[in-house]
């Protein structure tokens, strides 16, 4: 019986009562958009790292430390200032409104946002991972008339954060995967090239391995994103116009196993030791790079200058230029096929409905983050990319001292992102499982790609 | 005397009576623990039960009630199967590790206690510790010891003896031992602390009658120890069971069920389904079909113990 012909279902009447106890409490403190008086007086900063802005009609917003415009609190200081200007600019214009803001632990925040958002009770904004946005197409607002020239988003952030014509969310940075590799190594077993094909790769990496004392190539085998670009580069793609998974269909099964096929190839041959199997942390891999345990590894963007120039600076032990060493290059492809990455970012995305009152102080807070201006200042200081053209573009707005951002720019052109279907959240944990079981001998790659296909359509097909 | 004091005393007296009937009855002292029973044991899993015959998902507003078919579905699902294997061997060797390794930590502190040697508070609150501390901290501080490179404190130290490094959480057989070494080590604890006070409740006259009849070590610990701890053993096991089938912080913190699904147990798949795939219904299935589990496990621990008298 479908739920919603029933008078009164538990979830309303679990929300019904919330709603009364909540009210209750919302009445003891006195609490409404109306006729109240701010708290805060003329020494109270405009911007605090749990609060931006001092009007008296309070908002609610999630993110992470990573983006709090308090220096001393964030996890990304070098880009706070940026983000205190922005706040600052808008807890200015919007004087009846303040922020209050909530930084939950990373670990459960996209399941207890959805959660609350399928309670009715989800902050009226929050910071949104990219991948998943689709999650949340059922919850997003519309951020049409807040943000301008939607078309100047590169082609991945409108297909990923717009649904039937209305931007969902608002797309402020992305990142891209690439093949770091110590160019002394690939000096001596390539004349200095980085492996383009992953022929040349297995051809390289067997060389270092026989020659050094050290790993030839890794990845991390739990994150689809860093390893999609094999499945892509050789052909495949996920899910159809409609979202519907398409695996099962020749190419993209051969794509698939292609893909699964390389990675055996590289366990098989010692190329990548099978402890890839065992590597979760992002950090991981530049770690093995910084101590000579590795020659080259997939990674994003931002570890250039997160974990291999600020560590190897800030060692007391080791030459600051050592950094230097690490170069960056597309991640290999088959012979005859293209190059593509992985791309990701983050996003930020209204909850509250409507356009007036509060809902538009929130849309308008979310819509700053997309600015070209504070878009520019934000990545140009977080070793970011820009998800605008025309901020790319222009100096004025974006000008960053970070190591090979021409580079990524480069590499941006082949950018594509994960497709904004429910159905991937599925497929990349089957992928991720796929590759595990091919690393670790528990499967081979054409009955784990069966199994990807199975256990994809048979999902698909029960949601 | 008058009439009206008469009829006071009688009402005062039967309302007494009433008072004291009910206060004699059980349920007003229960009441409160029921209540709490209800609302925090009973209603969640009559809501889980009543989900699992829905397609109830995060990500879809609304749902259908769809009968038995989350449970089809898992039934002809060969991954279930193979999850149920991983389920069986991980909770198999942790009930009887704990059982086994709690035996003879209680055994060697009692006997230190009853000897009067020192250092026996010091062993036990070392034990303690470990149980203490939270599962999920415990998987992760094993997960960084088990490291398989030169920064695992684990492969370091075989590395200094000329051994490996060794693939604890890469390689399939070796993950699941390692989820069961790990929790082996965080609960046995529990197990030593549970046998230990039935060790206390063992009256030295048993013994001292065995030892006049001539029974040795061996036989004063088979015939007098073991029968005396059967209803803690029992009650031991029976808890330790339900703590293996439905462990999942700490094999979510150390492998995460990896490598591929080599240590996905069934309290992971109903996480995976409920909070990653957002397949309410098909987590509340996973959550049903363990808790029938934990009820068939009691009940043949029931059988198997013969204690039913003794609890």
């Amino acid at each position: 019986m479908p739920n919603g012909k029933r008078s009164l279902t538990r979830r309303q009447s679990l929300l019904a009562g919330g709603a009364i106890i909540a009210s209750g409490l919302a009445g003891c403190a006195g609490n409404g958009e109306q006729g109240e008086t701010s708290q805060f007086g003329e020494s109270d900063p405009l911007v605090a790292h749990e609060r931006f802005g001092k009007g008296s009609t309070a908002l609610t917003y999630q993110t992470s430390t990573f983006y709090t415009p308090i220096k001393s609190e964030s996890d990304q200081p070098a880009a706070a200032p940026a983000l205190k200007k922005q706040q600052e600019a808008w807890a200015e214009n919007h004087p009846d409104y303040r922020i209050e803001v909530n930084y939950p632990a990373f670990g459960q925040w996209k399941n207890n946002l959805l959660t609350s958002a399928a309670e009715g009770n989800a902050p009226d904004g929050s910071t949104l991972d990219s991948k998943w946005v689709a999650d949340f197409y059922e919850y997003l607002q519309p951020l049409n008339d807040y943000v301008e020239d939607v078309d100047d988003f590169f082609p991945f952030v409108r297909e990923t954060a717009m649904r039937d014509g209305d931007l969902l969310a608002a797309w402020k940075y992305t990142g891209c995967r690439c093949l770091y590799y110590r160019q002394d190594i690939l000096d001596t077993y390539n004349d200095g090239d980085p492996p383009t094909t992953w022929e040349e790769l297995l051809t390289v990496g067997q060389d270092i391995v026989e020659n050094e004392d050290m790993e030839a190539y890794m990845f991390q085998s739990s994150t689809a994103l860093a390893n999609l670009p094999y499945f892509w580069s050789s052909g495949g793609t996920l899910v159809d116009d409609e979202g519907a998974p398409v695996l099962d269909q020749s190419e993209n099964r051969q794509a698939l196993i292609a893909a699964l096929g390389f990675i055996q190839d590289l366990v098989d041959t010692g190329v990548t030791p099978q402890r890839v199997a065992s590597i979760e942390e992002v950090e991981a891999l530049p770690r093995e790079g910084r101590a000579g345990n590795l020659a080259m590894f997939v990674g994003n963007n931002d570890q250039i200058e997160r974990n291999l120039k600020n560590p190897i600076e800030q060692a007391d032990d080791i030459p600051d230029d050592r950094w230097q060493r690490w170069s960056v290059a597309k991640i290999p492809r088959p012979a005859d096929g293209e190059h593509t990455t992985g791309v990701g970012g983050w996003t930020e995305g209204a909850f509250i409905e409507g356009n007036s009152g509060k809902a538009a102080a929130m849309k308008e807070f979310i819509a700053k983050f997309v600015e070209p201006e504070s878009m520019g200042r934000y990545c140009e200081a977080a070793a970011l990319l820009p998800t605008r053209e025309s901020v790319f573009n222009d100096s004025d707005l974006y000008d960053p001292d970070t190591p090979y951002q021409d580079r990524f720019r480069e590499f941006l052109q082949d950018g594509v992102a994960r497709p904004a279907r429910p159905i991937y959240s599925t497929i990349e944990s089957e992928y991720v499982v796929a590759i595990e079981n091919v690393v670790t001998g528990q499967s081979d790659p054409e009955s784990a790609a069966d199994t990807v296909i199975a256990n994809v359509n048979e999902e698909y097909e029960a949601s | 005397m008058s009439t009206a004091d008469t009829t006071a005393r009688r009402l005062l007296a039967r309302a007494n009576d009433a008072v004291r009937r009910v206060l004699d009855h059980p349920l007003p002292w229960l009441a409160l623990a029921l209540l709490a029973l209800a609302v925090f044991q009973l209603y969640p899993m009559a809501e889980a039960i009543l989900m699992s015959f829905t397609n109830e998902s995060l990500i879809r507003p609304g749902f259908e009630f769809v009968g038995l078919e989350q449970y089809v579905r898992l039934a002809a699902d060969p991954q279930f199967w193979g999850m149920i294997r991983v389920t069986a061997i991980y909770a198999f060797f942790s009930v009887v590790l704990h059982i086994l390794l709690g035996l003879v930590l209680a055994l060697a502190i009692d006997y230190g206690v009853r000897r009067g040697l020192r250092g026996h508070l010091t062993t036990r609150v070392s034990v303690l510790l470990a149980w203490i501390v939270p599962g999920i901290i415990i998987g992760l501080v094993w997960k960084v010891m088990l490291v398989e490179s030169q920064f695992g404190a684990v492969n370091h130290f075989l590395g200094v003896l000329g051994i490996g490094p060794v693939p604890f959480r890469s390689d399939p057989t070796l993950a699941l031992i390692s989820t069961i070494v790990a929790g082996t080590w965080r609960g046995t604890a529990f197990t030593m602390i549970m046998i230990y006070g039935g060790l206390q409740r063992v009256p030295e006259r048993l013994y001292e009658a065995a030892r006049v009849d001539g029974a040795g070590r061996w036989d004063r610990f088979r015939h007098v120890t073991l029968p005396q701890l059967k209803p803690v053993l029992f009650i031991t096991t029976v808890l330790v069971t339900i703590y293996a089938l439905n462990t999942f912080d700490l094999i979510f913190a150390l492998t995460g069920g990896g490598p591929g699904r080599a240590t996905q147990v069934l309290a992971l798949f109903m996480y995976q389904e409920a909070f990653q795939d957002y397949a309410l219904g098909r987590g509340a299935a996973i959550a049903v079909i363990m808790l029938a589990a934990n009820l068939l496990l009691t009940g043949l621990y029931l059988y198997a113990f013969d204690v039913g008298d003794e609890i």
